[in-house]
């Protein structure tokens, strides 16, 4: 377990957010029209890095999700909303592979 | 509890004061007119034809059930002859730290400006009839994700409670031939307390559907007959020996002008096919209880809608019923067709 600068950073109009990362929630802000952030400066990450997404949204609206850690951008997925209103995912992604192949 | 009675009490008493104004108001849209029509004198060599246009989610008349809280949103519907202007400090739901999705309740206004001889008469230099409402909201919502047998998510519910307190007023010109000349145009001043509670549910991603009922008072303005009255004046200068002549020109209605209280009950519902966003239905059917007397009405439009954006329209059209009961008087008297016109645009809150 160690302690890494985590950013998130997501773009898209929801009716809904639920990220949680390391199993804890994430509560972004929106700091602009559609863009909503958050900063934690020491995070405790236990190497894989564990990523649950549920996105709310209408049919076709656009959404993407950015995940930094240390300054390097270690997760990123973007897609559109289907019919049903919602997407949502879990990842697990290992820092050591991912930093090395950047 | 507190702070609602709180912020229930300030939107009362804004609105209230707010209507007050509302000669003020009429004044400045008189001053625009008077403006605009000196304007279309230099730039207008013909009269145009009349248009007429609504907005989506939206009746003839401006009334709809759907009420999307999203930010601010600024409405043109020519066909009621009314600019609109709404925001909230709508957030949407966030999960927190614990597990939950918080759920703020939001507050926010609604300014309605309108002109009650069409959206013609903003461009003509005849008199107008200007109404304006005001509205405060107040509203929160209700969100609900099933899950299955293994605890998989499936699909959500997002329902949006929105109570609107308001105050609207206008004032109108009537004629009335058997009266003393000088009290033929009567200007008659309306004035209304409304409310209005709406409930709309999002489900999957695709459909909406609302309901909504209030109480306010009516009027039989806008199905009184519209004349126009040619005044004209001469004047006589002996020494001169000149007569010069002049006249001005009014646009009244004319008939038996009521009031009556109106009770709405107003079902809409706007979806898009499972394999193309691009294309939107709305269905909306409207009761209103106008003193005791029911009248109903109904309509359905057809939307084409802009790319990754399913809640604005490029153009549609919608056909409307407007008092089912004449139908049997001809279908020319009762069936409406309008065009929906992409003018909207909105915004959205920034919280920094």
């Amino acid at each position: 377990m160690a302690k890494h600068k985590l950013e998130v950073i997501l773009n898209g109009e929801f009716t809904g957010i639920d990220i949680a990362i390391e199993g804890k929630q994430i509560v972004p802000r929106e700091i602009n029209d559609n863009d909503y952030y958050k900063l934690f400066p020491e995070f405790v990450i236990q190497n894989p890095l564990n990523i649950h997404v549920r996105l709310d949204s209408w049919f076709s609206m656009k959404w993407k999700l950015i995940i930094k850690v240390d300054d390097i951008e270690l997760f990123s997925k973007k897609g559109e909303i289907d019919n049903k209103g919602y997407v949502t995912f879990t990842e697990e992604i290992n820092i050591k592979d991912e930093k090395d192949n950047i | 509890m507190k702070r609602t009675i709180f912020n229930l009490t300030l939107i009362f008493l804004t609105g209230h004061l707010l209507g007050q104004n509302l000669n003020s108001i009429d004044s400045t849209l008189k001053n625009i007119d008077d403006n605009v029509g000196e304007l279309k004198k230099e730039i207008v060599k013909e009269e145009i034809e009349p248009f007429s246009g609504q907005s989506i989610f939206e009746d003839r008349k401006g009334s709809s059930a759907i009420f999307l809280p999203y930010g601010g949103t600024f409405k043109l519907n020519t066909s009621d002859a009314s600019l609109n202007f709404s925001f909230t400090n709508y957030q949407i739901p966030i999960k927190d730290e614990s597990g939950k999705y918080k759920l703020k309740p939001f507050y926010g206004v609604e300014i309605n400006g309108k002109t009650n001889d069409g959206i013609f008469s903003l461009i003509s230099n005849g008199n107008i009839s200007p109404g304006a409402k005001v509205n405060g909201i107040i509203g929160k919502d209700i969100f609900n994700i099933t899950q299955d047998k293994n605890g998989n998510e499936r699909k959500q519910i997002l329902g949006t409670l929105a109570l609107r307190i308001g105050y609207e007023g206008s004032t109108f010109k009537l004629f009335n031939s058997d009266s003393v000349f000088s009290k033929q145009i009567n200007k008659i001043s309306f004035n209304t307390f409304s409310t209005a509670l709406s409930f709309n549910v999002k489900y999957g991603g695709n459909k909406i559907f609302a309901i909504s009922t209030g109480y306010k008072k009516g009027n039989n303005y806008s199905d009184l007959d519209e004349i126009e009255l040619t005044d004209k004046k001469t004047i006589s200068d002996p020494a001169s020996n000149t007569i010069r002549t002049f006249e001005t020109k009014k646009k009244v209605r004319i008939g038996d002008y009521k009031t009556f209280d109106q009770v709405p009950i107003n079902l809409d519902f706007f979806w898009t096919p499972n394999n193309n966003p691009r294309v939107g239905f709305y269905h909306f059917w409207r009761t209103e209880f106008l003193n005791g007397v029911v009248k109903n009405g109904f309509g359905s439009g057809l939307y084409l809608l802009k790319k990754n954006n399913p809640l604005a329209s490029i153009a549609g059209i919608v056909f409307e019923v407007d008092d089912i009961s004449k139908l049997d008087d001809g279908y020319s008297k009762n069936f409406i067709i309008n065009f929906v016109v992409g003018y909207n645009f909105g915004f959205t809150k920034r919280n920094l």
